[in-house]
């Protein structure tokens, strides 16, 4: 009975530790690139717990490097969605080489002259530091329900401000906001179908609207879609013969045609 | 068995002509090196020399074995924040309850000002080093009286060598005449860890002479974040019992041409000559408290020891040369110089395979003196051939 007795207490006691140990075990983002989010919503910043009850949702262009209490490293970079337990399966191993072979290495590349050479140039890099209009390009033509607008900033503000135009009736919306995208549906109060519009993004509140780069876009409506949608079907045949995906014609379409769909 | 004879008599004559070629060079080694330290004219070449060390290939090169990220020490980052933030930044660290917090960052000034007033408050929380220069024959660097005062505090100086521009060796402590002086890490580990493991550890002792640092990264090699990003975490768990140094890393973090408090060190990838300083002083202040925590210290061979090496391996290397000489006539050059290439080569990576293992054996002056003794052969070989026409004299040469 008492054998019984210790031999559970054992397998309790072993059972609290193991489990203590598992669920103490949080992983703390040690670098970060894009915007990686924990449950799709919160996005991780450096120094960021990701801990048993959370899910890791990772976009185009993400990138997370874990460290573990001990001091391990675990590299994403495929866009998914994790569960905390997945994580052990991306640890990053350590470089592990001989040290007299590094060594030696070494050595015959200073004998045979083959060391690093930089090529010394007296000049600074700088790029503009302005809002880079990504998405729609200008001149574009769409029948889609909504629009994505997204943009790069490169100025070191966080504020940025959107501009809407309607040409024909010239009214401009502006939209105050972070980040570097924005998603408007076509509901016939901001975006109208039919409508032609220009938009850009500034980090300026009041900006010279005369100077600031606009791109053009034009909403269609359903027949104008459709129209356009069956001159462009026997472009679309041709490339599915070739063998194309229906992500790259829809890509070529919109880049060569200017008819996209978002 | 009087041919045999023979043979032994030759050998010790072998065994006295290297031993008296040894003397000689190391002599003449002795008397060069006094001209060559001495003479203004080959300052810039000498200054290069002591700033040279062949170990330094271990860190440059990257030979020593990648290691786990050490997460007992957090670096932040405070980059150009007003103090306002520095004083809000610091209070969010004290409520994610670090073991110690290092603020290497002197305050010249008291402004009078609320955010003063709480930087102050702060800074005197039992957990919280401070910093200052230390300069032994002038009033030392330090922070305005109102934020120093009751503070635990320590030297920001790695060591007081002002010879060497890299960062090789630190001082854990200063010998005043009124008190024994902290370093800032030497104060941080005593903080960090419990007077009983200190002094299970005997780390006074250990600190009394300046340590070779045991280098373990640069700044990835410890999670480091900015004053800003600490503002914005919600959750400061990884803080949670820690060590936390606060310091300038850099506008942004790691800024490869911000120089402000960067030194250099053995990491740097160009290892003589020309180039810029490759780590800041927190990292550096980082890499010393983590070897005082881990106690993962390095142990520099005695000046004895390296005099007796160098004379055994000075005297290998004349006998075998003396030998050598004899031997062969023609190819004789080419061999000394193909030999001597392969000794220091394996030399090389004897001493860098001792520093992996924690020892550390500065292998340039014995390279150097074994390769003079070796070169000395030739000169030998004149003085003997001189002394026998004066007079009858036994030597291995002929």
């Amino acid at each position: 009975m008492e054998r019984i007795f210790l031999s559970r207490l054992v397998g309790l006691v072993f059972f609290f530790i193991t489990g203590s140990m598992c669920f103490g075990q949080n992983y703390y983002v040690f670098k970060k690139r894009g915007k990686p989010a924990i449950n799709a919503t919160k996005v991780l910043d450096r120094g960021g717990v990701f801990s048993a009850a959370d899910t890791l949702h990772m976009g185009e262009n993400d990138y997370v490097l874990f460290v573990n209490k001990i001091g391990e490293l675990f590299e994403l970079t495929d866009a998914n969605i994790y569960a905390f337990s997945a994580i052990t399966d991306y640890k990053k191993k350590l470089e592990n080489e001989s040290f007299t072979k590094k060594y030696f290495v070494y050595v015959w590349q200073q004998f045979t002259n083959q060391h690093k050479r930089k090529q010394e140039a007296g000049v600074v890099y700088r790029e503009e530091r302005n809002v880079a209009l990504v998405s729609p390009i200008d001149s574009v033509r769409t029948g889609s329900p909504e629009v994505k607008f997204s943009w790069n900033n490169k100025t070191d503000k966080e504020e940025l401000f959107f501009f809407l135009r309607d040409l024909k009736t010239k009214h401009l919306t502006k939209i105050g906001l972070t980040g570097n995208e924005i998603l408007l549906n076509v509901d016939n109060f901001i975006l109208k179908p039919g409508q032609t519009y220009e938009w850009s993004v500034s980090d300026a509140a009041f900006p010279n609207l005369n100077e600031l780069q606009f791109n053009q876009l034009n909403v269609l409506t359903k027949e104008q879609y459709e129209e356009l949608l069956k001159e462009m079907n026997t472009i679309i045949t041709a490339f599915k013969f070739l063998g194309f995906s229906e992500a790259e014609i829809q890509e070529v379409i919109c880049l060569d045609y200017k008819f996209c769909s978002f | 068995m009087k041919k045999l004879s023979k043979k032994k008599r030759k050998n010790l004559l072998l065994v006295r002509d290297g031993f008296v070629n040894t003397v000689l060079s190391l002599f003449t080694c002795y008397l060069l090196s006094l001209l060559f330290l001495n003479t203004s004219f080959f300052n810039p070449l000498s200054k290069a020399l002591k700033d040279f060390s062949f170990l330094d290939v271990y860190y440059a090169e990257r030979l020593d074995p990648q290691e786990a990220v050490n997460t007992e020490i957090v670096l932040v980052n405070i980059e150009h924040q007003s103090r306002e933030d520095l004083a809000l930044s610091l209070q969010k660290i004290q409520q994610a309850q670090p073991k110690v917090i290092g603020f290497d960052i002197i305050l010249k000034t008291f402004g009078k000002t609320a955010s003063d007033s709480l930087l102050a408050k702060l800074l005197k929380h039992e957990n919280v080093v401070q910093t200052y220069i230390f300069q032994p024959d002038s009033s030392n660097t330090s922070s305005h009286t109102f934020f120093k005062s009751k503070a635990i505090r320590g030297f920001a100086n790695f060591n007081f060598n002002p010879d060497n521009a890299v960062i090789r060796e630190f001082n854990g402590f200063y010998e005043s005449e009124e008190e024994m002086l902290p370093a800032f890490s030497s104060a941080m580990a005593r903080q960090y860890l419990s007077e009983d493991v200190w002094n299970s550890r005997e780390l006074d002792a250990k600190l009394e002479n300046s340590r070779v640092i045991n280098y373990q990264g640069g700044l990835d090699h410890f999670i480091n974040l900015t004053a800003s990003q600490i503002m914005e975490l919600e959750d400061l768990s990884l803080l949670k019992d820690k060590a936390v140094i606060l310091g300038y890393l850099g506008s942004p973090t790691g800024n490869s041409f911000d120089i402000e408090d960067k030194h250099f060190t053995p990491l740097n990838a160009i290892t003589a000559g020309k180039s810029v300083p490759d780590m800041y002083g927190a990292v550096i202040h980082a890499n010393i408290l983590s070897m005082l925590i881990s106690d993962r210290f390095m142990y520099k061979i005695s000046n004895f020891w390296m005099i007796v090496l160098m004379f055994l391996c000075s005297f290998i290397a004349s006998v075998y040369f003396i030998w050598l000489n004899k031997r062969l006539k023609i190819s004789y050059r080419t061999v000394r110089k193909a030999v001597i290439l392969v000794f220091s080569v394996l030399l090389v990576w004897i001493a860098l395979l001792l520093f992996k293992s924690g020892i550390v054996l500065k292998i340039a002056p014995i390279i150097l003196v074994t390769v003079f003794s070796a070169g000395f052969v030739k000169y030998y070989k004149h003085l003997i051939r001189y002394i026998k026409t004066k007079r009858k004299f036994k030597s291995y040469i002929k």
